[in-house]
């Protein structure tokens, strides 16, 4: 056995390197000199697990020699329930997917949706850009929630309550405008029925002038410290290739040198009029997924700025597709056939004509995609769901073997997973 | 070098110490509730009359998601009906908002209510006139 007391282990220094039957943790052997590896299960009720994920772990001394995900302790047939439900029925459930990041979730159903009806065009512009940022400052709360709590899993407690500050004032805009702050429900087909309200601008402004300073404050507090270096630099290494094979996306792939981003490989809703950057990474490793997501936020509120300097100041927020979108509030009091219209979207729904779509977007933490089967009726016939942290997630077999015990919860971190999204 | 580094993250720490507290005392202290906050459904009232002015339209039973509202009715005088019975199971509901943006006369609308917890899940479903008392004094959905 190598002396693993000394250095670091690395995947090629491992004699009998687990080959891909001894990988599975259920082979209990027999080391020389008649030590036995450990099964050590972690979770399903780690805090450092992020949810209810049990990893079932074979162990020589601190070295992991093989690594099981156990995954679906959080499965509520998601995508079952998406071909129950009348299409707008489903919009609340997909909140429940990735929790974190609800408005961006929200925004690929009904995309789908809209792609499926055909009326992707038609969305006024104003709705597009306050979708945009609405996404945006998703994109941020996530990250604030994926390092703070990755920091404070490896020991930099101090970092979560700094980032979840922040993430309290993106969850105020949230509820500022649609009144929920978790769950949102935000976006509907066809765009917003409700106005924006001002203050929800003065907030954003604000929300826009602290952020940097922030920032700043967050890389003076990890960026050089010596503690998060010697966790993070150089642990969890993800090749190109494996990247690629792994069908990661997102930060992960990202890191590994890979320039995909959903947002300028397929441009959606108003990215492609939008002045940013995709951040790539050179070493693949934790530390550098780390420094993505920040710079990732940092664009995120650039792209903010842009939306609101672009946005036009009034125009429609629906769009006028009566056949799909409910009609406006004050008009089913007082108007017959604006009445007679939304009984009937609320009871029979709308029947999109038969065929299939697929969207994608750029979730935080990867491409989300929304696949919807449509047989004309008002329920989809098969509705699948494309959730980036479930497929980044199957990547830690691979990364965590040879590596300690200790590195696995950072590599967990690092993935930055929702276990409501994994198990949907 | 190491060490100064460990010190700036220290100084971003140490400067917190002197600046305002950001977190509630909760019971004690509350935050406000934005405006269009989304808590507990429940049925506004007729001012005068203090009756729910729900027309039992359905609608709302309708196009709930988990099926957490059910009524009953009886037909009244000239093509009307009275609501004789309307739960709200609030261990199903998950706030959407969606059966106020269906009800056609404003008549169930999100209230500020999101103490809910109870000691049995009997106190988790809502009878009309409960859900009139919360709904008395609460706003339009659409209100702004
Ligand atoms: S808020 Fe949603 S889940 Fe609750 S009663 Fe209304 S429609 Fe049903
Ligand atoms: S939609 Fe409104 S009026 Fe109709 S049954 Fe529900 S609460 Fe009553």
């Amino acid at each position: 056995m190598a002396d693993t007391t000394t250095t670091r282990p690395i995947i090629a220094d491992m004699p009998h390197m687990p080959g891909i039957d001894e990988q599975s943790v259920e082979s209990d052997r027999v080391l020389e000199g008649g030590d036995r590896e450990m099964i050590l299960n972690l979770g399903p009720q780690h805090p450092s697990t992020h949810g209810v994920l049990r990893v079932v772990l074979r162990l020589d001394g601190e070295v992991i020699r093989a690594c099981d995900l156990v995954i679906g302790y959080l499965h509520r047939g998601t995508e079952k329930l998406g071909e129950n439900a009348r299409y707008v029925q489903f919009t609340p459930w997909t909140d429940r997917t990735d929790y974190i990041s609800a408005p961006s979730n929200n925004l690929g159903y009904i995309m789908a949706v809209e792609k499926l009806l055909g009326i992707t065009d038609r969305i006024p512009e104003r709705a597009t850009y306050f979708r945009v940022i609405l996404a945006e400052l998703t994109r941020i709360a996530s990250h604030l929630v994926g390092i703070g709590t990755h920091a404070m899993d490896i020991g930099a407690l101090s970092m979560s309550l700094f980032t979840f500050r922040e993430r309290e004032m993106i969850l105020d805009l949230f509820e500022n405008y649609c009144g929920a702050r978790l769950t949102t429900n935000i976006m509907e087909v066809g765009g917003f029925q409700r106005p924006i309200p001002d203050t929800f601008w003065e907030q954003t402004r604000e929300f826009l002038r602290v952020m940097p300073e922030r920032l700043a404050e967050y890389e003076k507090l990890l960026n050089a410290n010596p503690i998060w270096i010697g966790r993070t630099k150089g642990i969890g290494y993800i090749s190109r290739e494996d990247a690629l094979s792994f069908g990661l996306t997102g930060p992960l792939l990202r890191a590994a040198g890979v320039n995909y981003d959903v947002r300028k490989a397929l441009p959606y809703l108003v990215y492609d009029r939008l002045d940013f950057e995709i951040p790539l990474g050179e070493n693949s490793d934790t530390y550098d997924r780390y420094l993505i997501r920040m710079e990732e936020m940092r664009q995120s509120l650039r792209i903010i700025e842009q939306c609101m300097a672009q946005m036009p100041t009034d125009g429609p927020l629906m769009a006028d597709e009566p056949k799909f979108v409910f009609p406006p509030h004050d008009a089913v009091m007082f108007e017959a056939e604006a009445m007679q219209r939304h009984f009937k979207l609320v009871i029979e729904g709308f029947s999109p004509p038969p065929g299939e779509v697929y969207v994608g977007i750029e979730n935080p933490k990867g491409e989300l995609g929304y696949y919807i089967v449509s047989d004309g009726t008002p329920h989809a016939y098969r509705l699948r769901i494309r959730p980036p942290s479930m497929i980044n997630l199957q990547i830690v077999n691979k990364i965590s073997v040879g590596t300690m015990i200790a590195d696995l919860i950072a590599i967990l971190g690092t993935i930055d997973m929702v276990l409501g999204e994994v198990d949907r | 070098m190491p060490m100064f580094d460990e010190i700036k993250g220290f100084g971003v720490t140490f400067k917190r110490l002197f600046r305002k507290d950001l977190t509630v005392e909760y019971p004690d202290e509350r935050r406000p509730l934005e405006e269009r906050f989304r808590g507990l459904p429940v049925l506004r009232t007729d001012p005068e009359t203090q009756e729910a002015i729900c027309v039992g339209c359905s609608m709302c039973e309708r196009i709930c998601p988990t099926q957490c509202i059910s009524m009953e009715f009886t037909p009244a005088n000239e093509g009307e009906r009275d609501v004789v019975i309307y739960t709200l199971d609030a261990g199903r509901c998950m706030y959407c908002g969606l059966c106020a943006k269906s009800c056609p006369v404003d008549a169930i609308t999100m209230s500020n209510a999101f103490e809910l917890s109870v000691t049995s899940r009997d106190g988790l479903i809502y009878q009309k006139s409960q859900l009139a008392e919360i709904g008395a004094t609460a706003r339009e959905y659409f209100a702004q």
